[in-house]
């Protein structure tokens, strides 16, 4: 049978002839998987900051001789040895710490209503500014 | 073997030919360049940080959301009971980590405490997820 003349039963309707294997199956399950994939996948760019757990709130434990308080308070302010600073003045001065003593320990306290957000921006200065040995002071009356 | 002219399906696929080529492709793309990560049990948002420092995924996860809730690897425990969950866990398989995900507009004290609670755990190499800074 020549192939340009199928039997009239087979056909469909003349002008509209399918395909022997339809595609459109193949392409629900396609569209299926790339909504899932959609879904699913994340691309958020995670990174860590390396924490130790806190000191003890009260008591003079012998780390913190010699170590540098940092009080984080709410606003984005910093009180760094009795003066109260901004974020961005603090870099200078972590620095110059930094320079004088560069295992210098930081304790970093923060008050009641700072958020994390601030606190992480604290933790940001502070390893651009070098330093390696950072502590948590933690809540009074906590533990 | 076909029983119809070899021109047909030519005529009928091709319209539709670029578009699954396209779908094919994001396909791919999203499978590639997409990582498939188990959703949080409730919203959390971290803090963005200019850390440099990798993800490390094998460590196991402790979420922590805004208003104070705390779930372990996706699975939310009440803030009492997190000392008997990370023991029981501790006991069955001591992971050497974990990660803590917390939302950026929890209280930092909480946060600081939660760390203290693993830390007196046992638990030794403590990593506080962010995300990139956007610019």
């Amino acid at each position: 049978m020549p192939p340009s003349s199928p039997p009239h039963s087979l056909a469909r309707s003349p002008g509209k002839k399918r395909p022997l294997v339809s595609l459109t199956p193949l392409i629900d399950v396609v569209f299926i998987l790339l909504v899932f994939f959609m879904l699913v996948s994340s691309f958020a760019d995670w990174r860590t900051i390396d924490v130790t757990p806190p000191l003890a709130a009260s008591g003079q434990s012998q780390g913190f001789t010699g170590a540098v308080l940092i009080e984080v308070q709410a606003g984005g302010q910093i009180r760094l040895s009795g003066e109260i600073l901004a974020l961005d003045q603090v870099a200078d001065r972590l620095k110059r710490l930094i320079d004088d003593a560069p295992d210098r320990r930081f304790i970093v306290k923060t008050s009641e209503s700072v958020r994390l957000q601030d606190l992480v921006d604290v933790l940001d200065r502070l390893a651009v500014a070098g330093a390696a040995d950072i502590a948590f002071a933690r809540a009074e009356g906590a533990g | 073997m076909s029983l119809r002219p070899a021109g047909s399906r030519k005529r009928y696929d091709d319209p539709i030919l670029p578009l699954i080529n396209i779908v094919f492709l994001l396909l791919i793309f999203f499978m590639l360049a997409g990582r498939i990560a188990a959703t949080d049990p409730f919203d959390l948002k971290p803090p963005q940080s200019i850390s440099e420092a990798g993800d490390d995924p094998d460590l196991m996860i402790v979420q922590f959301g805004q208003g104070g809730e705390v779930a372990i690897d996706g699975e939310i425990i009440a803030i009492e009971a997190l000392d008997r969950a990370l023991e029981a866990r501790l006991s069955a398989d001591p992971p050497s980590g974990a990660r803590i995900k917390a939302h950026g507009a929890a209280t930092a004290l909480d946060v600081i405490e939660l760390i203290a609670r693993l830390g007196d755990a046992g638990i030794k190499d403590l990593k506080l997820m962010t995300v990139a800074r956007q610019p």
